[in-house]
């Protein structure tokens, strides 16, 4: 039996699902998991945590540089961590990518002067399907852009569409750690995806993506990413455990790898006259599959997430989106 | 069945008749299947939906099937119009229908759409010096991910278009993204005939084939649906014709395909049903439930006699939904 102890569940996910219902439920979930905790990464780099969400935020001698608020509540409580850690102001607030449960809630920062930063279609898109709570950027670029603040920076690079169409990557100088968002997690990519349906996820350029932030990591040495949500584990005793917000950058390339392999997988079955509806099916009974993909997912594993997974693979392999 | 039929009263009546005698029988059909088990193409009738088939749908306007997907095209004096080449081979077969009934060329090859299943395979008309029509931003999707047998399109526009050829018209007309960033709805006349590549499906509205929701712009639908529906009132169009050929069972089991066209009523009967779903998973989403909770919470069964009714497709549906108010899209 494959040791509970390897079963990584991307319950990232199920944690996400849970924030609407806050503390509470998340307390059950985990014994002892406290709501929100912040972590010292390092020269002036912080990550803090509430519910199963993440961001990062950059401590320096002339201001704050912060990222996604993660809603109303979340940025509160954000703004008296950084609070506790320095009396300089936010002067720069970072977007990941467009999403509401990401990108809310930045009226705090606003409200202390700090100016907002995206990628160009991150503000098309809160244009144009806009949220009370999310603040348009006053800053957005193509493909990236670099904020500097007391001899400290943070860079934010775009690669293309991939979740969401404006999604970045981040590198804080100078801890060299990567943030990363929803397209990869720390400390493995082989999870199942939180959402199989792949929401608002453009599949024809993960693999491209993915391939473009390896290069970035490989020419600037990086070698420690941290994910903007919270990964759970099984331990031995059958009880959920939080894993550690960072990890290698090998999970970069994994993902990449999960993502290709998959669409190999499918890919074959239509090219065998399988049908977008079969291929689900075709692929789960496939043993080459159970033994070279679904043995790799270190959890998250259910067949009818998968089955999900695939079909939806399968519309891209069709239609070519 | 149907093509045959038309076919043998296109020799005696005038074209109009035709047209309305094609709908009356499209209609009627419609009837007798509200006493069959309906199911969307892709789950059964295998042996059916792997031939080709022509329906004249009158006035000039044909309905070409290839598999589970349906193409048109418009036939002139001055030259033919193609709607969606669907693949190489799909458009080998109907160039071979449109010779059957015309010795004109194609002038005109349309894309409703971006993806490939529609827009594959016009390289034989465009060696026959066909142009090629699409909105914008499907030329930017083909741009970005391109493959060898599609055909670029020569001309491209924002809102609409409209191609006139001979005594024929169409209008194609882009609303906003709804299926896809692209996705155009058109108008053949003199036919009146509204032409849906997807997202309905007539002869009776259905659940969408693909559950997981690819593509769609869920946070447009509601209000793309809206546009269409006052644009049929305004230019007092009563049918409509679909890309996705849906499948009925007959009261012996065997499986026929159904005609391709309805009442004009369908494009409001699909907005009651995605107004309905995104509304149900709203309530849950705004009651703070988890989103793995609400597709079990979910009662559809009022839209039960949709084509290709399904629970289990309906969670999945419930999965992807929750997102559009999580995150917005």
């Amino acid at each position: 039996m494959l040791a509970l102890r390897v079963r990584i569940l991307c319950w990232v996910a199920l944690l996400a699902a849970l924030a609407p219902l806050a503390t509470p439920t998340q307390a059950q979930f985990i014994p002892g998991l406290a709501p929100n905790e912040t972590e010292d990464l390092g020269n002036g780099l912080y990550a803090f945590r509430h519910g199963g969400y993440r961001n990062i935020f950059l401590v320096t001698d002339e201001g704050v540089i912060a990222t996604d608020p993660l809603g109303p509540k979340e940025a509160e409580v954000l703004r008296q961590e950084i609070a506790k850690v320095t009396d300089k102001p936010v002067k720069f607030v970072a977007y990941s990518h467009s999403h509401w449960d990401h990108v809310s809630g930045g009226k705090i920062f606003k409200d202390e002067g700090a100016r907002f930063v995206a990628q160009e279609k991150c503000a098309e898109n809160i244009s144009e399907t806009p949220h009370p709570d999310v603040i348009p950027p006053d800053v957005t670029f193509a493909d990236n852009y670099k904020i500097e603040l007391g001899g400290r920076s943070l860079e934010l690079y775009y690669f293309g569409p991939s979740h969401d169409d404006c999604m970045v990557v981040m590198v804080a100088r100078p801890a060299n750690i990567l943030f990363v968002i929803d397209i990869g997690s720390a400390p493995t990519g082989w999870f199942m995806e939180y959402n199989p349906t792949m929401s608002d996820t453009h599949l024809y350029n993960m693999v491209p993506y993915l391939r473009a932030v390896e290069a970035l990591m490989e020419r600037e040495g990086i070698e420690t990413i941290v994910s903007g949500h919270l990964s759970i584990t099984i331990g031995d005793d059958g009880q959920f455990k939080p894993l550690a917000s960072t990890g290698p950058a090998v999970a970069i390339r994994e993902k990449r790898e999960f993502w290709e392999m998959l669409y190999g997988f499918v890919r074959q079955e239509m090219a065998a006259g399988a049908s977008v509806d079969d291929v689900p099916a075709k692929v789960i009974a496939n043993p080459e599959f159970q033994d070279e993909f679904v043995e790799h997912i270190r959890r998250g594993y259910e067949e009818e997430e998968m089955w999900i997974l695939v079909r939806r693979v399968a519309t891209y392999i069709a239609s070519g989106r | 069945m149907i093509s045959t039929l038309l076919s043998d009263l296109d020799a005696g009546l005038p074209a109009r008749a035709v047209a309305r005698l094609a709908v009356l029988i499209g209609f009627a059909a419609m009837l007798v299947c509200q006493s069959m088990v309906i199911a969307h193409a892709q789950n059964a009738a295998a042996p059916l939906t792997s031939s080709y088939e022509t329906e004249d749908l009158g006035d000039g306007l044909y309905a070409f099937r290839a598999g589970v997907e349906r193409s048109f095209f418009l036939v002139s004096e001055e030259g033919v119009v193609v709607i969606d080449p669907l693949n190489v081979e799909a458009a080998q077969a109907l160039r071979a229908e449109i010779t059957k009934r015309t010795d004109q060329p194609v002038k005109y090859v349309v894309y409703s759409n971006s993806f490939f299943e529609r827009s594959s395979g016009g390289q034989i008309f465009k060696d026959d010096g066909a142009q090629f029509i699409a909105q914008e931003k499907c030329a930017e999707n083909l741009l970005e991910t391109p493959r060898t047998d599609v055909v670029m399109p020569d001309v491209t526009f924002t809102d609409s278009h409209v191609i006139v050829l001979g005594d024929q018209t169409l209008e194609m007309r882009y609303f906003g993204p709804s299926f896809g960033n692209c996705f155009t709805v058109m108008v053949a006349r003199p036919a009146n005939v509204m032409l849906f590549s997807n997202i309905v499906s007539p002869p009776k509205a259905s659940l969408p084939a693909d559950p997981t929701l690819a593509n769609y712009s869920l946070y447009s639908l509601i209000g793309f649906f809206k546009v269409v529906e006052a644009f049929a009132a305004k230019g007092e169009i009563e049918t409509v014709a679909g890309g996705y050929a849906t499948i009925g069972r007959g009261e012996d089991g065997n499986p026929v395909i159904l005609p391709s066209t309805g009442p004009i009523s369908l494009v409001g009967e699909q907005r009651i049903f995605w107004e309905t779903l995104l509304g149900a998973v709203k309530a849950a989403y705004d009651q703070g439930m988890p989103a793995r909770v609400i597709p079990k919470r979910i009662d559809m069964s009022q839209f039960s006699e949709y084509a290709g009714y399904d629970e289990r497709s309906l969670q999945i549906m419930t999965r992807r939904i929750y997102s559009l108010y999580r995150i917005g899209r």
